[in-house]
């Protein structure tokens, strides 16, 4: 039994509106919407469907394909993990919650540019009121106002697009700028990335992480630093490697900015004290990493990329903010030992930071490896040397944290039990539950690379690109 | 003509955002951003001589020039889109107003 | 020139003037009046392209409900000591 893809997006927004009726019962309500969805994203129906009544190039179609099922079945597991981890925090937010994940889908699903628009709108006004939790209003509306800038150039990029072409289907779209001047392609493309690169978390439009993510609790952390950015970041795949191919001129200035952003992010991170922020520059680093990638055309690089920072992140937001509230500090020397009262946490913590950094065994080295030899073929010897020297900062500043807060006190030292922060765990049962469950399959990830890939790409590529640049199948012997 | 007057308030919009550390009026200044790109989506769908584009028994479809209709769509869309933000925009400086007492983001202080 | 072309310069002039107006004013509550007047001088801009259902829609919305919440949020909070 198949079933539309539209009701990814009709349930949860459909509910919604229940749960705003029914306030009594509304955190039953985001649980069933979360896990019905989380269940039928299974059972889609690959392919366009028409919505509306309108025939294909004149009313809006949503597209599956496997790039976008790779999407929404990655968004819809990880809203599940993270209300799993934060039920308490998640249920007074259950409307926005619902319409939230139904702009993501809508976002990723969509295959018109206006109704990405739209999408991007819900999905962004949802982001707002989540960003509110943290109790610093004047971060909030900050947000408010980049987002709000952004979709007003989105809008406008969109327009002259409009103009040029006559239509707003992607694929339509595709087939009618490649007939365009790439000069005149140059100020549409530039404004739309601009929109995107908002929510996508790049460098010139970012100036709202530190307030919004800094501040951030269990939950709104994890929806922010993982499942928002997800969701941004295959949009950002789908126009920029698919819809408006960058030319190269707008494509050098495009894969700049992402790589700007990349080694902008590993510094600040490198720099910070407290955990939440390295963690969240750490974010802004992949997603420059990923949209590098993604405006350079490898695609499949670029999702495993945003599905190991995405399972990553999970983890260690949610840890992260928890210490936080338990602790009532961020400082992550001011943490020191706070794991070896939780040792599954810490446990699962230290994978999905080995895992970022792309330590072999884990994900996250397939990941790497992945794309470095993507550009390694093509014959560019530049950005992965910028990759590779991020990833030392990476890993030195991941393994400085790891060490504070497994083994306080000074270096050379053994850890005394005094030395360590009180007594006091960090998740629910359930939450150390999903948790220890995310590191798992960031391990068997790891230890079996090609079916991971498989389940990401089954056709080995995706939108048209060559799917893994190299196979870590370990041959039998005399397999030449 | 009214195409380049919509562009120059985004410009307009812009600065006020930019020149103002005052919440609501960086508020007035998105609305104002945002009634000029409604104004150029219609003048880009925007057909000289053109008909309002709704069926009635006096302009019957297949005799006139009408404007585009999707231009128009788009625009009462994004109409009801910038109402909402700027209702949540307004519930944030009213938060802002509660808690630090001002709506002059520049007496907060950084960090809050 | 014919009366489309003036109606549509002297348009363009108002709009970009009351714009200068909404941004530059000190005050919050002149401001928000001429942001009402910008939505009814982009009214009046719709109706001469040729798109009448959005602005009636803008002439609602734009003009009468935000410049309402507008109004309604400073209005609430101007007791606090805060120069309208």
């Amino acid at each position: 039994m198949m079933f539309n893809p539209v009701l990814l997006i009709a349930i949860p927004l459909g509910l919604a509106f229940i749960a705003v009726i029914f306030k009594k019962i509304q955190k039953w309500i985001l649980a069933l919407g979360i896990i019905v969805n989380a269940v039928l994203v299974f059972f889609v129906e690959k392919g366009e469907t028409a919505i509306g009544g309108f025939k294909i190039p004149f009313g809006i179609s949503l597209v599956l394909d496997d790039f976008s099922a790779a999407g929404v079945i990655l968004i819809n597991i990880l809203a599940l993990a993270a209300i799993v981890i934060a039920f308490k925090k998640a249920e007074k937010f259950a409307p926005v919650i619902l319409a939230g994940l139904a702009g993501m889908n809508g976002m990723i699903l969509t295959g018109d540019l206006f109704n990405l628009f739209v999408f991007m709108e819900i999905t962004a006004i949802s982001a707002y009121i989540l960003s509110s939790e943290g109790r610093k209003p004047a971060q909030s509306f900050n947000y408010l106002v980049i987002g709000s800038v952004g979709s007003v150039f989105y809008l406008l990029g969109l327009i002259l697009l409009y103009n040029q072409t006559g239509t707003l289907n992607m694929v339509l779209m595709t087939e009618k700028t490649g007939f365009l001047e790439q000069t005149v392609l140059l100020l549409p493309v530039l404004l739309i990335f601009v929109g995107i690169a908002v929510e996508a978390k790049l460098l010139p439009m970012a100036g709202w992480v530190r307030g919004v993510l800094g501040n951030s609790n269990s939950y709104t952390g994890v929806m922010f630093a993982s499942v928002y950015s997800s969701a941004a970041l295959f949009v950002f795949g789908r126009i920029f490697s698919q819809v408006l191919v960058p030319g190269t001129t707008v494509g050098i200035v495009i894969i700049t900015i992402a790589l700007v952003t990349f080694a902008a992010g590993q510094a600040s991170a490198f720099r910070s004290k407290s955990l939440r922020q390295v963690l969240l520059y750490s974010s802004i680093a992949q997603s420059g990493l990923a949209a590098a990638l993604f405006a350079t055309g490898f695609v499949f690089p670029a999702v495993l990329v945003v599905v190991n920072n995405a399972i990553g992140k999970l983890i260690m937001f949610s840890a992260a903010g928890s210490l936080e509230e338990k602790y009532g500090t961020d400082d992550y020397i001011g943490l020191g030992g706070a794991f070896n009262k939780n040792t599954l946490t810490g446990i699962a913590f230290t994978i999905a930071a080995l895992s970022l950094t792309g330590l072999p065994l884990l994900f996250g080295f397939y990941a790497k490896l992945n794309v470095l030899a993507a550009y390694l073929n093509q014959g560019t010897f530049f950005v992965p040397a910028v990759v590779l020297l991020g990833t030392i900062v990476e890993g030195a500043y991941f393994i400085k944290i790891l060490i504070k807060l497994w083994a306080p006190g000074k270096e050379g030292e053994w850890a005394d039990a005094d030395q360590s922060v009180g007594d006091k765990r960090i998740f629910s049962y359930t939450g150390t539950i999903a948790v220890i469950l995310a590191a798992v399959l960031v391990v068997l990830s790891g230890l079996l690379p090609d079916t991971a890939g498989k389940l990401i790409a089954p056709e080995g590529g995706l939108l048209g690109d060559d799917g893994p640049a190299i196979s870590l199948l370990i041959q039998k012997g005399g397999d030449q | 003509m009214i195409k380049f007057a919509s562009l120059l308030l985004i410009v307009i919009g812009l600065y006020g955002i930019l020149s103002t550390r005052n919440v609501i009026k960086i508020l007035v200044g998105i609305n104002v951003m945002e009634i000029g790109i409604n104004i150029f989506i219609i003048a880009i769908g925007f057909v000289n001589g053109g008909a309002a584009p709704i069926l009635s028994v006096d302009n019957p479809g297949s005799l006139l020039k009408f404007v585009d209709p999707v231009a128009q769509a788009l625009v009462l869309t994004s109409i009801v889109i910038g109402l909402g933000v700027t209702a949540l925009g307004l519930v944030f400086a009213r938060k802002i107003h509660k808690k630090h007492g001002t709506y002059d983001l520049s007496e907060i202080g950084g960090e809050s | 020139m014919n009366w489309f072309n003036i109606l549509e310069a002297g348009v363009s002039v108002l709009l970009v003037a009351v714009a200068l107006a909404a941004v530059l004013s000190k005050k919050l509550l002149v401001s928000i009046i001429f942001l009402s007047a910008l939505s009814m001088m982009a009214v009046s801009a719709f109706a001469l392209l040729s798109a009448p259902d959005v602005a009636v829609t803008e002439a609602v919305i734009g003009s009468g409900l935000v410049t309402f919440i507008f109004v309604a949020s400073i209005r609430n909070l101007g007791k606090a000591g805060e120069k309208l």
